[in-house]
């Protein structure tokens, strides 16, 4: 039995504890009026001196007569009935003046009394001040203040009137008041202007059409928001219609001749116009030189055109020449062959580099072949480069077939600017010389002779990667590849020979720091017959 | 026969035990429902009334108090001082307008020792100060009720005026009676009570002539309006007291 009643005491004290919650929950059901007891739902003071509380009676048949009787105490003090229970109608109690404190709380509790039996209702508790509900303000009036030209808006005084003044006087009560307003057209925009404490509100720049207005107000620093007075229809006239209309008129009148000018006038003579308003900045012009043909014109009509000047002393047609570089001598020549003329390539050669060049390819083997190579594109230049572009070490470039005429100049042309360049068409030394100027860095060294001179040579990779066209050729082609071949497999086994002899010794080599360096590089020692190839 | 004995002991000392713990057992479970009786769940509700549990009444804070208090004061001073000026403007003479001490009249209240300098202020502790605001109050409300059944006599005393005096007499009894709240709430003091009305302090002839009437209404006036002054000052006082006590010299 012992072990039943401990199961059954915690259920009992949760079930109290919920009671208690749900004495909570009820009380806030205000409006839901409980059957089995009576229930206070409202007190309310008008003016802080006195107040009437009303409540829910029981549902009950009528014929069953039921009095109520309200009792209340002020704190501490004992139980008392209220004084009054008719002036504010049935179910309700009123406390006058002299009954009201507002020096202590009240709590008050009501009793039905019915033959079945009392029911009490709870106890409610109240601070009189707090219940304070002031009426809504009347009499709101408007007026249109600053009919200004300029603005849309007119600004508008609202006023109004508290309606019992007793309530107020003398600064018994401060009021707090509350602004709403809106346009007639929106009904759930309203916008709300707090914090008031004048019995009239500026509402400024009001947009012309008709609004809603009402107030509210409450006692300052305590109690409740009196109820929304009646509204207020205020109308803004738009007197600005007119002017809107002249200024539209305006408006359009100006585009439309702003069309009309433009179209006839301008348009025309844009080009004019354009010349007046942004003259084209001078090109450096050389006085004989049509930069035009130089650009687009055929390689005979310029030296035609060049040799008839005759500013341009010297001028020697460009000519093409099959120089090869000869990098490996295998005719014992310890002497560097290549192209004196070795210059530096720069982006904008002036003649005499154009000269050297040309005499360097004079120099070699002048056989004039109609052969032209497109133009190759400086390595120092930037930009797209055309596919066309030879490769330095293509020596078999020369695109035979095809007519003289077609093939592109030999101009670099800048990308990007005005400038145009007569540079030499594309022998290959001067390709090679290119290269070699940008690849200058990595000069090799050739050969060393007995007296320790180091002979450099432009550094190889292998000639046949950069050599697409080396399929595509006419006739001439046999001859060129079967002598390049000999030279490359010369070539190689000159570097076997060469690998050899460094690692075996240091042959030739006077100075170890000297034999270092050359280590570093594959050395090309000239001295070993090349009679076995 | 020992052993029966001593089982029988054994048995007792074990019920013993087992209703011991019993007892254990229950209070120890039976503490939530001790719990939900003895703590009142406070409850309020949107109207601004706090709804309650049984047991306990609420009353208003003793802050709460002291600012009513105050507003009290401080509009029965405004109010005072209006009458006083409306009075004078009416029926006082140029020349007696604003004199200190009125021949013959001096106020009600000088006979009692209330502190009125600034320094004798500082000093007095917060007992003397709500003792002397009780007894200011209490000495005045009879001088109003008389005030009002005079100015009544005379012929053209607007309604305003009428309006006033009465209005201060009826907030000056509330005021007497949220000292007396304030009073215990604040001192601990429950002997004190309303007092009933006490003999007036002013004698008054049934039909004085109408300067001395003047004069001596004139007089209650603008000794009350020094009186009220002297009431709002002293809860000012007291009000910057609770917060903080040392920076209260304004006073």
């Amino acid at each position: 039995m012992l072990w039943i009643l401990i199961f059954l005491l915690p259920r009992i004290g949760l079930s109290a504890m919920t009671q208690t919650l749900s004495h909570q929950d009820d009380r806030k059901d205000g409006d839901v009026s409980p059957t089995t007891r009576p229930h206070i739902y409202r007190c309310r003071s008008p003016n802080m001196e006195e107040f009437t509380c009303w409540w829910h009676p029981l549902h009950q048949p009528p014929e069953t007569h039921v009095a109520y009787k309200l009792t209340y105490s002020l704190e501490k003090a004992p139980k008392q009935e209220c004084p009054d229970y008719e002036s504010a109608g049935p179910n309700s109690c009123h406390f006058n003046k002299r009954h009201t404190s507002v020096w202590k709380m009240y709590c008050m509790e009501v009793t039905a009394v019915t033959p079945q039996g009392n029911h009490t209702s709870q106890q409610h508790c109240l601070d009189v001040q707090e219940i304070v509900e002031l009426e809504a303000p009347v009499n709101l009036t408007y007026t249109l203040l600053n009919g200004s030209k300029d603005d849309d808006g007119r600004t508008v005084k609202v006023s109004w009137v508290y309606p019992v003044p007793d309530h107020i006087q003398f600064g018994w009560i401060s009021l707090d008041f509350e602004l709403q307003y809106r346009h007639i057209s929106e009904p759930t925009n309203w916008k709300v202007k707090g914090l008031l404490q004048e019995f009239s509100l500026d509402l400024l720049d009001l947009p012309a059409g008709e609004y809603l207005v009402q107030v509210r107000c409450r006692p300052r620093r305590h109690g409740l928001w009196s109820r929304w007075s009646s509204a207020l229809l205020l109308t803004i006239t738009g007197k600005s219609a007119p002017d809107r209309l002249l200024a539209l008129l305006l408006v359009t009148g100006v585009g439309v001749m702003m069309l009309l000018v433009i179209g006839c006038a301008v348009i025309p003579h844009s080009r004019r116009i354009k010349a007046f308003l942004l003259p084209p900045i001078p090109r450096p012009r050389i006085s004989g030189i049509d930069p035009l043909l130089v650009k687009k014109g055929s390689m005979e009509e310029i030296n035609r055109h060049f040799l008839s000047l005759h500013g341009f002393h010297g001028y020697k047609p460009p000519s093409y020449s099959e120089e090869f570089w000869d990098m490996v001598s295998s005719d014992g020549n310890q002497t560097l062959h290549g192209n004196p003329g070795n210059q530096t390539l720069h982006s904008n050669p002036d003649f005499k580099e154009v000269e050297g060049r040309l005499n360097m390819a004079a120099s070699g083997d002048p056989t004039p072949t109609a052969t032209q190579t497109p133009v190759t594109p400086n390595p120092y230049l930037q930009g797209p480069f055309p596919l066309q572009g030879p490769f330095p070490y293509c020596q078999s470039t020369p695109w035979v077939s095809q007519p003289l005429d077609t093939a592109p100049a030999e101009l670099l042309s800048f990308p990007g600017s005005d400038y145009s360049l007569m540079a030499t068409p594309a022998p290959a030394s001067t390709f090679a010389a290119a290269l070699s100027t940008s690849q200058d860095f990595y000069s090799c060294v050739n050969g060393m002779s007995p007296a320790g001179e180091v002979q450099l040579v432009p550094c190889l990779s292998s000639p046949a990667k950069l050599c697409p066209y080396v399929q595509l050729n006419g006739q001439l082609k046999g001859n060129l590849a079967e002598e390049r071949a000999e030279k490359s497999h010369q070539l190689a086994e000159y570097l076997a020979r060469k690998i050899e002899m460094v690692t075996h010794g240091r042959v030739g080599m006077k100075e170890g720091g000297a034999a270092e360096n050359s280590q570093a590089v594959v050395p090309l020692l000239p001295d070993t017959p090349t009679d076995t190839v | 026969m020992a052993t029966k004995l001593q089982v029988g002991d054994h048995h007792l000392q074990i019920t013993r035990m087992m209703q011991v713990f019993q007892g254990a057992v229950l209070a120890g479970l039976l503490w939530p429902c001790l719990l939900s009786v003895a703590v009142p769940l406070e409850c309020k509700d949107e109207r601004g009334s706090s709804v309650r549990c049984p047991s306990l009444s609420p009353t208003l804070s003793q802050e709460k108090l002291l600012d009513r208090v105050i507003q009290h004061a401080e509009l029965i001073h405004r109010v005072s001082d209006e009458s006083c000026s409306l009075f004078e403007e009416l029926f006082v003479p140029f020349p007696l307008r604003s004199q200190r001490t009125l021949a013959g009249h001096t106020c009600i209240t000088k006979a009692f020792s209330i502190p009125s300098s600034k320094s004798e202020i500082q000093q007095v502790s917060d007992r003397w100060l709500l003792h002397s605001v009780l007894m200011l109050v209490q000495s005045w409300i009879q001088p109003l009720v008389y005030l009002q059944t005079t100015l009544d006599r005379y012929d053209d005393a607007p309604n305003t005026l009428l309006n006033k005096t009465k209005w201060v007499s009826e907030k000056l009894l509330s005021l007497e009676q949220g000292i007396v709240v304030l009073i215990r709430k604040m001192l601990d003091e429950s002997s004190l009570s309303t007092l009933t009305y006490q003999q007036s302090l002013v004698q008054y002839d049934v039909q004085p002539e109408m300067l001395e009437s003047v004069i001596r209404d004139y007089s209650l006036l603008s000794c009350f309006k020094k009186d009220a002054h002297k009431m709002e000052t002293f809860l000012k006082l007291l009000k910057c007291r609770q917060t903080d006590k040392y920076s209260c010299f304004l006073y």
